[in-house]
């Protein structure tokens, strides 16, 4: 039954060659069971400029399909072996992401033959018998929706490349992190950590480094922003943290040159908030700072204490502001310390419901003095958010508090000598700042044998007077006779004398006699007053270039 | 929701009102309320009064507003601060970089 009723209502099929050239319109693939209408219709899409591919069955079609890849295909439905509704379904599959119409050529015109071509992935339909007008006009049609979809996918291709670039740069990101800086962190029994990150790297640090005293040392920083930028920031401090951590430097120290590295990289509107915590070897004193972070908690025999941002946060200043030093607590063994990036309070759940205070206060009430909080404050925080995804990181960390919380292995040593000795080494005065520790210097020769307690307090004594040699006082080296061809150099002086009780240690740093008037010297400094605390007496003489701190026990 | 900037050219002063969130969204919009201005004289305002959130990136684009000014704290004073928003501005010290009443 001849179902098609005019062939060329417009013209001669000559005179639409002539028009158009052949294959102008691209590929078409015209099923259908019929020879004589797959004759037709392969015609009238021939004189409107398509190259024209048929197919008597769904099977053949899909075959074709994947062969000659056709730009629009026209299917009739009751086909042998397979029909077209089954066909259509699966060249839409196997188009993928291409938009290829296809238009359903149907002699059944009831609506549920009609949806159930739309719903296999028809674009459009035609009621055998139908003019060759309405035919081209369904073409046009689905060609039009056809164009608007490879103009759209050819807009997003920048766009989806964009995004694999920002993908790879995460990767990158995170590689780099955890290579450089989660590697070189320390673990102790002592230390319950527990670190997850977003999707995209949110800029949660967590550094942890021995101090040759045994004593350790945590930051806890979140520098702002995202993904790459974050973590190029995060380079520069881990590195200025583990160097200056292993050399036994002051914590305002550690700050300072943080601070300056963060300063002169970071643009102005991005910073890094940190709490810095230092526990000494004996396990006595805790150092701490916070500046931006939420408030780390202590627990200690008599309550909990808040240790809440009192400074700016870090790279946002050119120098610190004097007030904003480090703090001191005494601590003993069964206290606990909490830390946490904003990341905990932030948590959601599934209902996008923050972990926030509610969640965290039952935990700091219910803290028993001598307990660990972190199991279940872990467990609570697992519990809230499930299998949801985080915007940011988030950082938790308890240290409950022991001496000597990291294990140092003891350098093999001579015989127990009695103390009364004298030591020195010159060196040139930036050696004298990446010289090591007191314990390094001293304990392979045994000098440290029997006053292992009193490391830590020197240490600490022998690290603030370096840096004020250095900073401060700007010591001239030695050798600054033009015709000695000696490089400049510094003197470093340790003696030692046994008392009854105990004992006496001078530690003196020595330039060039008559290097320059020093600064230092009428204006004290922090440094100088700290060195004070820390000896039994501290002198320096300008114009000698000596400085000089006597440490009794 | 957004930034508004008035500015008062006889006390020499721009009072720029935050409505809704301030975050990283309002970043053009923040920077256009200022970048006409005369820096080294004009006083600003931050009116915070309709602030509902805050964010790091919103205390980067008042940092940037503050080196605008060259970092002169009385130059630059934040006002109106919700107790959410307050909380924010404290934790990170901005007290101590700019007038915070």
């Amino acid at each position: 039954m001849p179902h098609v009723q005019s062939l060329s209502p417009e013209g001669t099929p000559h005179a639409r060659l002539a028009r158009l050239p052949a294959c102008s319109r691209g590929k078409a693939l015209v099923v259908d069971d019929d020879p004589v209408n797959l004759q037709l219709v392969k015609r009238m899409l021939e004189l409107e400029g398509f190259s024209v591919c048929t197919a008597i069955d769904g099977e053949q079609a899909i075959r074709c399909f994947e062969r000659e890849r056709p730009d629009i295909v026209l299917m009739d439905i009751m086909m042998p072996v397979m029909n077209g509704i089954e066909a259509t379904r699966r060249i839409k599959a196997a188009a993928a992401g291409d938009f290829v119409p296809v238009i359903f050529l149907t002699a059944l015109s009831d609506e549920e033959t009609m949806m159930g071509c739309i719903q296999a992935g028809g674009d459009d339909f035609l009621t055998k018998p139908f003019s060759f007008t309405l035919l081209k006009a369904r073409i046009l049609a689905t060609e039009r929706v056809r164009e608007l979809q490879r103009r759209m996918a050819a807009s997003s291709q920048p766009l989806a490349d964009l995004l694999e670039r920002e993908q790879q740069e995460q990767q990158l990101a995170e590689r780099v992190f955890s290579r450089a800086i989660n590697n070189r962190n320390v673990s102790s029994e002592h230390l319950s950590c527990l670190q997850t990150s977003a999707a995209t790297f949110g800029g949660d640090l967590l550094l942890t480094q021995h101090l040759p005293d045994g004593g350790l040392r945590i930051l806890m920083a979140d520098i702002t922003g995202h993904g790459l930028g974050a973590t190029i920031g995060a380079l520069p401090v881990a590195d200025a943290f583990h160097a200056m951590t292993l050399k036994g430097v002051e914590d305002a120290e550690v700050l300072n040159e943080i601070n300056r590295k963060l300063h002169g990289l970071l643009p102005s509107d991005r910073f890094m908030s940190a709490c810095l915590i230092t526990l000494s070897g004996s396990g006595r004193r805790l150092s701490w700072w916070n500046g931006g972070m939420p408030s780390a908690w202590l627990r200690t025999r008599a309550g909990l204490q808040e240790l809440a941002s009192h400074a700016v946060p870090l790279g946002v200043l050119s120098e610190l502001p004097p007030g904003d030093l480090p703090r001191e607590r005494r601590v003993e063994v069964g206290d606990s310390l909490l830390l946490f990036s904003d990341g905990l309070m932030a948590a959601r759940d599934q209902g996008d419901q923050a972990f926030g205070a509610v969640r965290l206060d039952p935990h700091l009430t219910d803290w028993t003095h001598g307990e660990p909080i972190f199991p279940a404050l872990a467990e609570s925080l697992r519990q809230h958010c499930g299998e949801t995804p985080q915007r940011d990181d988030i950082a938790l960390l308890e240290l409950r508090i022991a001496p000597v919380c990291i294990e140092v292995p003891e350098p093999e040593s001579g015989q127990a000598l009695g103390g009364d000795w004298a030591w020195s080494l010159e060196l040139a005065p930036e050696d004298l700042a990446r010289a090591g520790s007191l314990q390094s210097l001293l304990k392979p020769l045994g000098l440290l044998d029997g006053i292992e307690s009193q490391r830590e307090a020197l240490e600490r004594l022998f690290a603030a007077l370096r840096a004020h040699a250095l900073r401060d006082v700007d010591i001239k080296v030695l050798g600054q006779d033009p015709r000695q061809s000696d490089p400049g150099r510094v003197r470093l002086e340790i003696r030692s004398t046994p008392l009854p009780e105990g004992g006496r240690i001078w530690i003196r740093i020595m330039g060039h006699a008559g290097g320059g008037a020093v600064a230092a010297a009428e204006h004290p400094s922090a440094r100088q007053e700290t060195l004070r605390g820390l000896c039994e007496s501290f002198s320096e003489d300008a114009r000698r270039q000596v400085i000089e701190a006597v440490y009794r026990w | 929701m957004g930034v508004t900037a008035r500015s008062d050219a006889e006390k020499s002063q721009v009072v720029i009102a935050i409505d809704g969130r301030f975050d990283f969204s309002q970043h053009k919009a923040f920077r256009e309320a200022y970048k006409d201005a005369t820096g080294k004289t004009t006083k600003f305002v931050v009116d915070l009064s309709d602030a509902s959130y805050l964010d790091s990136s919103a205390l980067g684009m008042l940092l940037l507003l503050r080196e605008f000014v060259g970092s002169d704290p009385k130059r630059v004073r934040i006002t109106g601060a919700s107790e959410d928003v307050a909380r924010v501005l404290k934790i990170a010290n901005f007290d101590k970089l700019f007038t915070v009443d």
